[in-house]
């Protein structure tokens, strides 16, 4: 879990976000969207957004949002994030999802387990992206053709 | 000399410390709106919790969260 900060325009919101790192892209809920944001979702394009858990083709808006993360009372990061915005009110994630794309591009992101003595519980771990490697000196490992 | 009031982020800090100290089982489903003195109010409506909220005249900016159903956030 992640706190955050949302700004549009003139509104603030804080609030919890979770990250993740099996979602393509980040999502935001609908009430948090119109009521915690007044984003005006109504004039905004819809296009088709990620496969729902049903499997049914979510109908999303995309909105730039300036998100924040505050960590101990300081405000340690911000930018402006893409967030697509399910319209559906019956098809609305559980909580605000950090995806991948554009946040995994500025954070290396560790999920680390044995902080606690709960067995279940992990902590993400965020670095700044520094180092990042050169995209044109990937190589792509061979096939493995398994007979 | 004049007291200043904590920026919303420190009294996000103070917020999160306290929300860690709960158990928000019986929330579940449901907005809550919090600070670090507690639980201003909640409601199954974000718009309904913030009309509650500015009705309230709190002066601390609260943290808004949707408690998920079927876990607990520690």
């Amino acid at each position: 879990m992640l706190n955050v900060v949302f700004q549009y325009n003139e509104k603030r919101f804080y609030s919890i976000a979770m990250i993740d790192s099996g979602a393509d892209y980040s999502l935001l809920r609908l009430d948090v969207a119109k009521e915690g944001l007044g984003i005006p979702i109504e004039e905004l394009e819809v296009m088709d957004g990620p496969l729902g858990i049903s499997g049914k083709q979510l109908k999303v808006v995309e909105v730039q949002i300036e998100m924040g993360i505050v960590r101990n009372g300081i405000l340690v990061w911000k930018d402006w994030l893409p967030f697509r915005v399910p319209i559906d009110p019956e098809s609305q994630p559980a909580q605000i999802l950090i995806g991948r794309d554009p946040f995994f591009y500025f954070f290396r992101i560790d999920f680390r387990m044995g902080f606690t003595k709960d067995e279940e519980l992990g902590k993400f771990i965020l670095y700044p992206e520094e180092k990042r490697r050169q995209p044109n000196r990937y190589i792509k490992p061979p096939s493995v053709d398994i007979k | 000399m004049k007291e200043r009031k904590p920026s919303g982020e420190k009294q996000y800090a103070n917020a999160t410390a306290w929300l860690a100290s709960q158990s928000l089982e019986q929330y579940a489903g449901q907005w809550i709106a919090y600070t670090p003195s507690g639980i201003i109010a909640r409601n199954i409506s974000l718009a309904k919790l913030m009309e509650e909220v500015a009705k309230s005249g709190i002066e601390q900016t609260p943290v808004y969260l949707r408690v998920p159903e079927g876990a607990v956030i520690t």
